[in-house]
Formats: C-alpha cells, sequence, structure tokens
C-alpha cells in the first residue's frame, strides 16, 4: 500500500519507506538529512492520512505493508512535482494521492490500469480538474467539495458556479446526480459530512448519519482520518462499498469514544481507532 | 458576456499562433484552469513575462478585450491554480495585477461568502472548502480544509496563536501560495474582523 503526498517542511527531498507512528508524530527515514530520520506532528493532510491508515493496518497486523513517498512541499509545488514523478513509475500498487499541489499534465502521467488509485485532498483536485476522475477507484469529498465535483467547468474549489458557493444550503443528492452526470466520477465515492453518503455508480447505497458530533467539523484532519481507515478495510480485504460505510461508522465510533470539542486533536482521534474497529468487527 | 468575448478573443490570437507553427493540435488547447492577469500598461505586462517565465510559470502574452482593458493592450493567460503566487512574485518585484479574471465560465468566480457557526465556546469561519476556528479568547484552535501542499503549512504555522496578534507578513494569503490558501486568507480576514467587532 502506497500513500503519495507532501509535508509541510521547505526543502524536504523525496522520501520513500515504512513510517513509524508515536502518539502525535510519524517518523520515516531521509537520506538527505544528518539525523537521517524526521519526525513531524499529526496536525492535519498527509501526516494524519499515514497515521491512520498505519493504525487501521497495524489492527490487521499489516502496518509494515504501508510504503509512504512524501517530500517537502510549503505551496511552491517543488515537492509535488518529484512525488508525481515518482508515482507515475509504480505499478500494480494500492496508491492513496493526497495532499499535493494539483497538476493536470502530471496526475495523467499515472497508470490508472496497473494501480489502484484512491483520490483524496489535492491529488481528488487534480484527478476532477484534468477530467480523468472516473479512472480512480474512489474519490472522497466533502460537500464543500462535492459542489466543486458537481460543476463541470471548475478546476478548483475556490472557483465555483454561485449556485452552489453556500456550503450549507447545498443538495447533497442533487449535486451527488450532477457529479456523475459529468461521466467523469469514479465508480466509488464517500462524502463526509454531517451525514456520510456511499454511493456506487451514482446511486446512495448507504448513509451513516448518528451519533452527531458538531466538534469533528472543524478538527483539521477528521476528513484525512476517514480516508486513512476507509483505505485500510479495503486494503486487507473488505468490499469497497462495505469499507466505505464501516470506516463511516468506525469514525463516528471514535466521536463517542473520544467526546470531541473543538481544541481536541487529531492525534487523540487516531488513537482511538484500534479500539472503535474493535468494537464494530465481530 | 466579458468572458465569452475573452474566449473567443484568445482562441483567435491562439489561433493565429497556430497558423504560424503550422501545427493543428495546438489549435484545440483547453482553457480549463487558465485565467487573465490584466495589469495597469504594457511594460507591466511585458516585465511580469520576463519574470514569471525566469521562475517556469506556465504563462502567455494574449490580448485581451476592450471590456476589460485598463490602459494595456495585452494580458497574461496563466493557470488559475497559482493565482496566489503569482501575483505575489510580481508583488514583490514591484507590479501590480489590476485585474484576475477565470476564463473557464462566465459564472466562475472565487468564492467570498464566509459562514458563521457558533461550536459550544468556539466560533468557526468557513469559506468554501476552508475552516478556522477559534475559541472564545480568539486563540485559533483548529484549521480544516483544503487539499493544496500550503494547507497544513498554514495550519502549522497559524494554530495556538491569537488572530488578532499575527503579523501581516503571516497572514494565509502571505505564507501561502494556492487558492486553497486565498480561500482561508477569506475565513481569516472575517473571523479577524469579527473578534475585533
Amino acid at each position: 500500500m502506497v500513500i503519495a503526498g507532501t509535508i509541510p517542511i521547505k526543502g524536504l527531498g523525496l522520501t520513500r519507506g515504512n513510517v513509524e507512528i508515536s502518539f502525535d508524530n510519524i517518523r520515516f527515514y531521509n537520506e538527505n538529512i544528518p539525523e537521517n530520520t524526521v519526525q513531524i506532528p499529526i496536525s492535519m493532510g498527509t501526516a494524519t492520512l499515514v497515521a491512520s491508515c498505519y493504525k487501521t493496518l497495524q489492527y490487521f497486523n499489516r502496518s509494515n505493508e504501508l510504503v509512504a513517498i512524501l517530500a517537502g512541499d510549503i505551496g511552491d509545488g517543488e515537492g509535488s512535482t518529484k512525488i508525481y514523478e515518482e508515482i507515475s513509475r509504480l505499478n500494480n500498487k494500492f496508491l492513496i494521492v493526497h495532499y499535493i499541489k494539483p497538476k493536470i499534465s502530471e496526475i495523467t502521467k499515472i497508470d490508472f490500469e496497473r494501480n489502484f488509485v484512491v483520490g483524496d485532498a489535492g491529488g481528488m483536485y487534480a484527478g476532477k480538474a484534468a477530467g480523468i476522475g472516473d479512472e480512480f477507484k474512489l474519490f472522497l469529498p466533502d460537500v464543500g467539495e462535492l459542489a466543486f465535483l458537481a460543476d463541470k467547468d471548475s478546476s478548483h474549489p475556490a472557483y465555483v458556479r454561485g449556485f452552489i458557493s453556500e456550503v450549507d444550503d447545498l443538495d447533497v443528492i442533487k449535486l451527488i446526480k450532477m457529479a456523475y452526470e459529468t461521466g467523469k466520477m469514479p465508480e466509488n465515492m464517500v462524502i463526509k459530512g454531517e451525514t456520510d453518503y456511499i454511493v456506487q455508480n451514482g446511486e446512495i447505497i448507504a448513509t451513516v448519519s448518528e451519533p452527531k458530533h458538531a466538534a469533528m467539523e472543524c478538527i483539521g484532519g477528521t476528513g484525512d482520518n476517514l480516508t486513512g481507515i476507509i483505505s485500510g478495510l479495503i486494503y486487507c480485504g473488505y468490499e469497497i462499498s462495505e469499507a466505505c460505510t464501516l470506516g463511516c461508522m468506525v469514525n463516528r465510533e471514535i466521536a463517542n469514544m473520544v467526546t470531541p470539542t473543538p481544541d481536541t486533536k487529531i492525534n487523540e482521534i487516531i488513537e482511538a481507532i484500534p479500539d472503535a474497529l474493535n468494537k464494530l468487527i465481530d | 458576456m466579458i468572458l465569452k468575448k475573452l474566449k473567443n478573443i484568445v482562441s483567435k490570437s491562439e489561433s493565429k499562433d497556430n497558423k504560424d507553427d503550422n501545427s493543428k493540435n495546438k489549435k484545440s488547447e483547453k482553457l480549463s484552469g487558465k485565467g487573465l492577469l490584466i495589469f495597469k500598461n504594457v511594460k507591466d505586462t511585458i516585465n511580469s513575462e520576463k519574470i514569471l517565465k525566469k521562475k517556469n510559470y506556465e504563462i502567455k502574452v494574449v490580448a485581451p478585450p476592450a471590456e476589460v482593458r485598463e490602459g494595456c493592450d495585452l494580458a497574461l493567460q496563466y493557470e488559475i491554480i497559482e493565482n496566489i503566487e503569482i501575483i505575489r512574485e510580481l508583488k514583490n518585484n514591484g507590479i501590480e495585477v489590476v485585474k484576475s479574471i477565470s476564463l473557464e465560465e462566465t459564472m466562475l468566480q472565487p468564492i467570498e461568502l464566509v459562514k458563521i457557526k457558533k461550536i459550544g465556546d468556539h466560533t468557526m469561519y468557513r469559506s468554501g472548502n476552508m475552516k478556522i476556528t477559534l475559541d472564545k479568547n480568539g486563540i485559533i484552535s483548529n484549521i480544516s480544509g483544503g487539499g493544496c501542499p500550503d494547507v497544513p503549512y498554514l495550519t502549522i504555522n497559524l494554530m495556538n496563536k491569537h488572530i488578532s496578534n499575527i503579523p501581516e507578513n503571516e497572514y494565509p494569503k502571505e505564507l501561502g501560495y494556492s487558492l486553497c490558501a486565498y480561500t482561508l486568507h477569506k475565513a481569516f480576514e472575517k473571523a479577524k474582523n469579527h473578534k475585533k467587532n
């Protein structure tokens, strides 16, 4: 299993390898730094995805199968370019493309025939903007990002039509229909929000809406965490729609256990993954 | 209407280039993801082209329509995703961009609306896909949303700081590069003003 994404450290060169997780940081080897080991906090973004995926795989005793392709990028695209180059050479991998500068010309170089590709964050933005969303196996947008996917002419969530810019008033069911009418959406999609929608071929096959914890919306990384859990479940053998539904239930079970406030940090949520999995899996 | 004209003009301009290049493939170049930068004079446009080409941005000089001219008959076509970093790069070189326009669709505009939601003692400000949450004292307790690489970087830089004490050179639009940073800045500005008032 491969997670590809950027890390917010300027100038950090490309790293490819296993990672280690402690309570609030991920550690990985990088030959370009004096100590050879990079340690970064699990705050949001790729570090969160890596940590949640690791915890899920660890539950199934498969965490050593997780490989991270990481590079430093604070937005200038330097690390993203290196990551795109690396993932264009992958073959027969389960790949999640995560925080990365969206580049239409680069995302199209991935071999979608030979790899199982999940798109989230910048990876999803790039796939949609390039018009190749249907090459991915799964997208995981929130409601605002769904509006972007539903707008056939938009290439970034910051630019959408006036009528879908007010996220609170969005008709999710209508947007799902609009997104799939473009003909460029993956077979599977999870819309993360107050209610989670699990979609297959444009049809809503399940929803998960209870229990509700409003604070989860403002905690950075909760979406990344859900992507990590679902991807881990698929990798460990769950059928895609089953993994999506179970992952959403696990995420809400975690909220029950942690009882989050807007001050809660994402590493506290990730720590609860094994217990939540234990409770929901026979 | 104006943007439709823009598209036509840019397309015509490209067609002319294509004839020169004798390349049929270039005729159908897509405008998806493209925008136009408008400057106050030709000199600024030409200097901007030099600066941005040196930095390897994918840009080209095109003719803007009369409706959006600001005394200049040249504009730069660019990748919209690079909006914030290009504008800052030019600002650092003393060049002001008068206007930036999406060429994608007449109705496409950057999101301006910021929604405010109370969650217990905290307040969440959301602009499009970006959210920033303050505690009751004005400390930034969480940032979420987005997908571009500068979002985690901005989060690390802004978290646990009082929104009123953040210097201007550390605002999201100053530190960030992407449209996610631009959108986050809208929420940041709203939160800052809301707290101040």
